[in-house]
């Protein structure tokens, strides 16, 4: 039985279900002197605003109990710059180039949206509707009517396969799912970081220069699954898994709760090669199980075993 | 695809060869990595990882502090001067002889040395951020980037300093402070430092330096002052260590630009930074 890792979620197809999460793998460039790039269904570059963004003070990360806390401010060269430049040697990879978008207001979303529907060679667009570490960032993901605003006016502008991508910071993220589909998204990335904090008392001061910053990395893989469980019960819309996913185990473990395709964020830093590497063990986990694409693991999860009920 | 065979060698499955406990909370490990060896310069770090876990999750970087060779000349591996300051730290000064530890690196921008051979390098370290220098003086102390080097070394106390034999005849003056006069004068590096520039009467020199941030802040002052050029090491807290998170920034100059500064990655602008450019 010949395995076939590529996965179609709505009109995106991918050759294989990896993914670099935005943000963590910068515009991919630096990956490629670690592994073919080809191991990654596509590349999910750092959110690109209108204008250049200068970024939070430093200090900038903090590490915590098997994950850490960022507090970047979103820093990057802004549009212009991106699409005579970066953008350019994203293209010539040999995988697909997703562009993550992300706006202080809805004016510029729907700008970023419309620009890049018209640049050649994106396969497509992720909306980040939470920038937590952004004052006023937060109600695109919070909010069911503005995140379905957005949504719907980003459809408007493009033919392109649009991602939301959740926050896990709200009440219920089956509504935010269920109205990033009303908007018209095609897939949901679920989920962006955790907000959280890390102090020294002794010294009495946050280690972020932002004082609170989004939390990544295994310690947070249990709440992600959790979301993707509600995102996948919320909708039918495929889609992309992230938090804390470190190796081929956890990215068939999303899978079995309802993901497609998986994003790998902070273990990059950790291990450079390791969508090389995962995509590795998930070919051999795949054959070993007698499983012929990941396709079939989908949304497989069993009901609790219920041994001490009486009958 | 021809990108492939380029592809230089990042990654490595180094051995611990030797680890040597000098007190006051330092120690070396002996690393046995000849592919890393043959590539590292002075001034570059390695981002290690503690353990094949993910507690503690991120690499720790560390500089080179000896450069290791066997008997006819082939570089066989790094040294690392360690502080226990932490979790990772403090695992590290307990790791066994014969372990594999994984080492990414080299990474960073090296020193590079000055143009003019005549010129007087001044190498200004405090406490654990002398560590480079060792590797640097093994350099440029023979064949063609061979300077006249001299070795400023700073701490609060001699404790700070436990390491500094390992500069004996290394090819560098070595010169001490400490703030409580336990090692060499009594003061702190600065005072050294503002002596030797006094001392050079025209002479060309060039300060790198490396340590807490107050203590570089305070060297760029000086030379800035005296008109000598200053290179620092920078040591920020990072995420990746290889330029894809963001994290590991400096506020430099950005002349022209809306704010007229803008945050430079140090982890691949430097960490060797031109110090006039740095907004401490
Ligand atoms: C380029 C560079 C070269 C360095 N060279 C040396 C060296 O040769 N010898 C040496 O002993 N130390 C060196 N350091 C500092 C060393 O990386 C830290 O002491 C070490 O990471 C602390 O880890 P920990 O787990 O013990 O401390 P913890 O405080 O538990 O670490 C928590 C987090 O903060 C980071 N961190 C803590 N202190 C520092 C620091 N001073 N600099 C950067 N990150 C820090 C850690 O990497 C980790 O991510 C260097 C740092 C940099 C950036
Ligand atoms: C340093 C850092 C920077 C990030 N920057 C962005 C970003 O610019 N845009 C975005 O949508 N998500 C960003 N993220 C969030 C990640 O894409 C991802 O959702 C999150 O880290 C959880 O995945 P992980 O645990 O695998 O890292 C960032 C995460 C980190 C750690
Ligand atoms: S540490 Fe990640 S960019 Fe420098």
């Amino acid at each position: 039985m010949p395995l076939n890792l590529s996965v179609k979620l709505g009109p995106l197809e991918l050759a294989t279900p990896l993914l670099t999460a935005s943000g963590c793998a910068g515009y991919g460039v630096e990956l490629e002197r670690y592994q073919d790039l080809s191991c990654f269904g596509g590349i999910i570059g750092k959110s690109i605003s209108r204008e250049p963004r200068l970024g939070n003070p430093y200090p900038r990360t903090a590490e915590t109990p098997a994950g850490m806390l960022n507090a970047i401010g979103l820093q990057n060269e802004g549009y212009e710059k991106f699409v005579q430049g970066t953008l350019n040697k994203m293209r010539a990879f040999n995988t697909k180039t997703i562009v993550n978008v992300v706006g202080h207001d809805f004016e510029e979303y729907v700008w970023l949206v419309e620009r890049f529907d018209s640049e050649a060679g994106i396969a497509a667009l992720e909306l980040n509707l939470s920038c937590p570490n952004v004052k006023g960032g937060m109600k695109f993901a919070t909010d069911v009517g503005e995140c379905e605003r957005l949504v719907a006016a980003c459809r408007a502008k493009t033919r392109l396969p649009l991602i939301a991508k959740l926050s896990p910071n709200v009440t219920s993220i089956a509504e935010i799912a269920k109205a990033a589909e009303r908007g018209g998204a095609d897939i949901l990335s679920a989920i962006n970081t955790y907000v959280g904090m890390s102090v020294d008392w002794r010294s009495k001061k946050a280690r972020l220069g932002n004082i609170t910053g989004g939390m990544s990395g295994p310690a947070i893989k249990p709440l992600a699954l959790r979301n993707v469980y509600d995102v996948r019960r919320a909708s039918k819309l495929p889609i992309m898994a992230i938090g804390g996913i470190s190796n081929a185990d956890d990215v068939l473990e999303f899978m079995v709760v309802g993901a497609n395709a998986a994003q790998i964020g902070t273990i990059l830093f950790v291990e450079p090669d390791a969508g090389a590497k995962i995509l590795h063990d998930l070919k051999g986990k795949l054959i070993d199980a007698g499983v012929s694409s990941p396709a079939e693991l989908m949304g497989t999860l069993q009901g609790p075993e219920r041994t001490n009920v009486v009958a | 695809m021809a990108a492939v065979a380029e592809r230089p060698k990042l990654l490595h499955q180094a051995t611990l060869v030797k680890r040597v406990d000098l007190g006051h909370d330092y120690f070396e490990l002996f690393l046995n990595c000849p592919d890393l060896a043959a590539s590292m310069q002075a001034g570059q770090f390695v981002n290690l990882r503690v353990r094949d876990e993910l507690l503690p999750l991120l690499r720790r970087p560390f500089s080179s502090f000896d450069y290791l060779k066997d008997a006819r000349g082939r570089a066989t591996g790094i040294s690392i001067l360690g502080h226990v300051v932490g979790q990772g730290t403090a695992l590290m000064a307990r790791m066994a002889e014969g372990l594999k530890v994984s080492l990414h690196g080299p990474l960073g921008k090296p020193f590079e040395p000055p143009e003019d051979p005549a010129t007087r390098v001044l190498m200004v370290g405090g406490g654990i951020g002398i560590a480079p220098f060792l590797h640097l003086t093994r350099q440029w102390s023979s064949g063609p980037s061979k300077r006249e080097l001299v070795m400023l070394a700073g701490g609060r106390s001699v404790k700070d300093l436990v390491f500094m034999n390992r500069f004996n005849g290394a090819g560098a003056d070595v010169l001490l402070a400490t703030e409580d006069g336990s090692a060499g004068v009594k003061g702190r590096v600065t005072v050294l430092l503002e002596a030797e520039l006094k001392a050079l009467k025209g002479k060309p020199a060039l300060v790198l330096t490396c340590g807490p941030m107050a203590m570089m802040a305070a060297v760029s002052r000086i030379c800035q002052a005296a008109g000598t050029p200053c290179y620092a090491s920078l040591e920020r807290v990072m995420g990746c260590g290889y330029g894809v998170c963001n994290g590991c920034v400096v506020e430099v100059d950005a002349p022209g630009s809306e704010r007229g500064y803008r945050y430079a990655k140090t982890c691949v602008e430097g960490t060797v930074m031109d110090c006039a450019s740095i907004r401490w």
